[in-house]
């Protein structure tokens, strides 16, 4: 029993600094524009493929391909806020909050179908980032998820650094606090959106990138990061890169631990449960806090 | 004597002078048409027999002209009923219209059926069971079919087979695994093909010839997983009581099924052989992940479909040396000796399309040469009559002896079942293997 237990902390750790990797993306975006992003799935997927592509056309290890797939998620990100999004906080529509929250996932469903569509519904996969595995007490574990699991962790710490200590990251608090306070004392409120959306459609297809050599790369490989990440953002708080971390390794660790001494066929319900217990003693979830 | 002095005429006086003449002219002319006329002309009674006997000898004329005329054949209209557009597997689909049209080019080179040629109606039956519905209703009340071949997805088979009870015809599937296409007892429906009970017979087969004693089995949270865990579990008791069987359920949809997987590292003894029964894509995911852990193929590994096969290049790009070591099944092997008729619809087919048909093509053949039997033999196209005499036709097909189960027990799935296919499974050895390494049945 001792094993099984031991074997479940470590991998339900391991599983949740992923899901926080995946949760960081949509986590920023509405910490900062308070809008659902539904597309986040695909904006993973967009990094995963543009990882594969570059990989299959130019022929380089995919730990290269990186730059290639954050690119693509922010030049996605930043695009579809210029032309989509930004209607919700210049006051030209009635119910912002409904409104992007549509349009993201009619994007969603969009973006899916095109790759569908237009490339294949077979699954794909990129080389590993670095090949092989190291044991982890009963079974073993591939460098990519370590690999994963440590940029998880430090994307979180360079967001609280740009965050906390630069000009761009003050426009953004301030456009999180309140955008007409933000527009009178001059932040450009609507270049600040721009690049958050950006920035969050980044951060995602950096996940996907990362993980695509583990999970695969097909159409609809979206749907369990975004499921994932709109647990981990609610459990750890709206909006709190914090809460979304821990949040993250909240449900790795659930997961591990039904699967594993109730049955695998709890193992999401093990996670619904925890969110619905936390949500009824702290309805703003673990680190969120009230408007 | 002297000459008349010429008379000199001024225009005006000439003018008059004709003008005379000619009405002296028409005068006689009248006159002696009456008199012509008064001898000759018909009475008015006379007048309308003519047009009587002219009219009835033009239609009698009409009559003789088309009733000589060489006599159309009715066509006997065969329907295609089959995915023809995504999301639908529309490739399968124009497979099988491509085989279907082959048949009847065949077929009515020799002649047709009882005289008649044989004609396809082809419909989209699209992923969407009241669209498939409708075209078979237009199909049986319209356009007259007398068999149907072709529905594939058994979302939409299964309501289209629902519908035949309705709307009369003969049907076939081959392809389409839901037990309830057969289990349900339609009266006109007849699966030639596969069934999830009898996909899950082979798997425990396969187990019982290895020797296996302890099997864990990694199910798909859906009707196909758990409907296969539900049917190995028959067999087992029916046939390998000895076998231990573990059951991993795993929802389909996830991309990290580690927490599943790891239940597999903790038994206590270890299984030795895990068994997955999961769609695409995540059995794949499954594979991999199962690798990276160290699992497999420590432990062999059986998938219950022929995943590997249905786009090789994708399979390996995926999975790449993960995949080294599986074991899947399929009912079709490059080692299999297809009868004679068999091989002469693989030859059709090559120089009709090319390369080799899958399995299911040469069923579909076959469902078309049985309803061809039936009506010729019982020179009849009514569907109560042709079911009677399929339920009991013996015949050899492409890859073997042709004949149907009607247990009327209900809830058996062999009702309209044919059983006479065979299982084989290969392993992959390399990446890039399909079907070299069969393991079972051993190659002689």
């Amino acid at each position: 029993m001792i094993s099984i237990i031991v074997s479940c902390i470590l991998n339900g750790l391991l599983l949740g600094l992923i899901y926080s990797l995946m949760a960081t993306g949509v986590t920023f975006i509405y910490g900062i524009m308070k809008v659902s992003n539904f597309a986040h799935g695909e904006f993973y997927m967009i990094g995963a493929y543009a990882s594969y592509f570059t990989v299959t056309l130019l022929k380089v290890p995919t730990i290269l391909t990186i730059p290639v797939s954050i690119l693509a998620g922010f030049i996605l990100g930043y695009t579809i806020e210029r032309f989509l999004i930004s209607d919700t906080y210049k006051k030209k529509i009635e119910r912002p909050g409904e409104y992007a929250m549509l349009t993201t996932l009619g994007l969603s469903i969009l973006l899916q179908n095109i790759v569908r569509e237009y490339y294949s519904p077979f699954m794909k996969s990129t080389p590993p980032l670095i090949a092989g595995t190291v044991p982890f007490y009963l079974t073993s574990i591939s460098l990519d998820r370590i690999i994963a699991s440590i940029i998880s962790v430090v994307t979180l710490a360079l967001l609280y650094l740009v965050i906390g200590k630069t000009k761009l990251g003050r426009s953004w608090r301030a456009a999180a606090q309140n955008k007409i306070g933000a527009l009178v004392t001059g932040v450009n409120i609507e270049k600040a959106c721009h690049l958050s959306y950006g920035v969050g459609g980044l951060l995602a297809a950096l996940a996907g990138c990362l993980l695509a050599p583990i999970y695969g790369i097909f159409p609809t490989m979206g749907y369990w990061p975004l499921t994932i990440s709109f647990v981990a953002m609610t459990l750890g708080g709206l909006g709190s890169l914090e809460g979304s971390l821990i949040g993250g390794i909240i449900i790795g660790l659930a997961h591990a631990f039904t699967a594993n001494l109730v049955g695998s066929s709890y193992a999401d319900i093990g996670m619904y449960v925890i969110l619905i217990i936390i949500i009824l003693f702290k309805p703003t979830g673990l680190f969120g806090r009230r408007d | 004597m002297m000459r008349p002095k010429a008379k000199f005429l001024l225009p005006q006086n000439l003018y008059s002078y004709y003008t005379k003449q000619t009405q002296k002219t028409v005068k006689v002319f009248r006159m002696n048409a009456k008199i012509i006329s008064s001898k000759t002309a018909l009475t008015k009674m006379q007048a309308i027999i003519l047009a009587v006997i002219v009219v009835v000898a033009a239609v009698v004329g009409v009559a003789i002209y088309y009733l000589t005329l060489p006599t159309p054949v009715e066509p006997i209209k065969i329907g295609v009923l089959t995915p023809l557009s995504a999301p639908a597997d529309f490739t399968a689909g124009s497979l099988i219209r491509k085989t279907a049209e082959i048949f009847v080019e065949y077929q009515n080179d020799k002649g047709g059926v009882l005289g008649r040629p044989l004609e396809l109606v082809v419909a989209d039956q699209t992923l969407d069971a009241g669209t498939a519905i409708s075209n078979l209703v237009r199909m049986v009340t319209s356009d007259k079919i007398v068999g149907l071949i072709g529905p594939w997805e058994s979302l939409v088979a299964l309501p289209v087979a629902e519908a035949t009870e309705d709307y009369p015809v003969i049907m076939f599937c081959t392809f389409s695994w839901a037990d309830n296409i057969t289990a349900n007892k339609y009266k006109y429906v007849f699966r030639l093909g596969v069934a999830n009970r009898l996909v899950s017979k082979g798997t425990i087969e396969y187990v019982k010839y290895m020797g296996y004693t302890r099997a864990a089995c990694i199910c798909e949270e859906s009707s196909y997983g758990i409907g296969m865990w539900e049917n190995m579990v028959k067999w087992r008791d029916e046939t390998y009581p000895e076998l231990e069987m573990f059951q991993i359920l795993t929802p389909p949809g996830k991309t990290d099924y580690s927490p599943e997987l790891m239940q597999i590292a903790t038994m206590d003894p270890p299984p030795d052989v895990i068994i997955m029964n999961n769609n695409l894509p995540h059995v794949n995911i499954m594979n991999k992940q199962l690798y990276e852990m160290g699992i497999f193929p420590d432990i062999p590994m059986v998938s219950s479909t022929s995943h590997p096969l249905w786009d090789p290049d994708s399979f390996w790009e995926a999975v790449g040396e993960a995949g080294i070591g599986l074991i899947f099944q399929d009912f079709d092997s490059p080692f299999a000796e297809y009868t004679d008729v068999g091989k002469e619809f693989q030859e059709i087919w090559d120089e009709k399309v090319g390369g080799v048909p899958t399995v299911w093509l040469a069923w579909y053949w076959d469902c078309l040469r049985i309803l061809v039997k039936a009506i010729e033999d019982t020179g009849s196209t009514d569907p109560d009559v042709l079911k009677d005499y399929i339920e009991d036709i013996e015949m050899v097909g492409t890859t073997g002896d042709i004949y149907f189960i009607n247990d009327p027990t209900p809830g058996s799935i062999f009702w309209h079942q044919w059983t006479g296919f065979n299982y084989y499974f290969f392993r992959l050895e390399a990446i890039g293997d399909t079907t070299e390494h069969q393991v079972y049945p051993p190659v002689t």
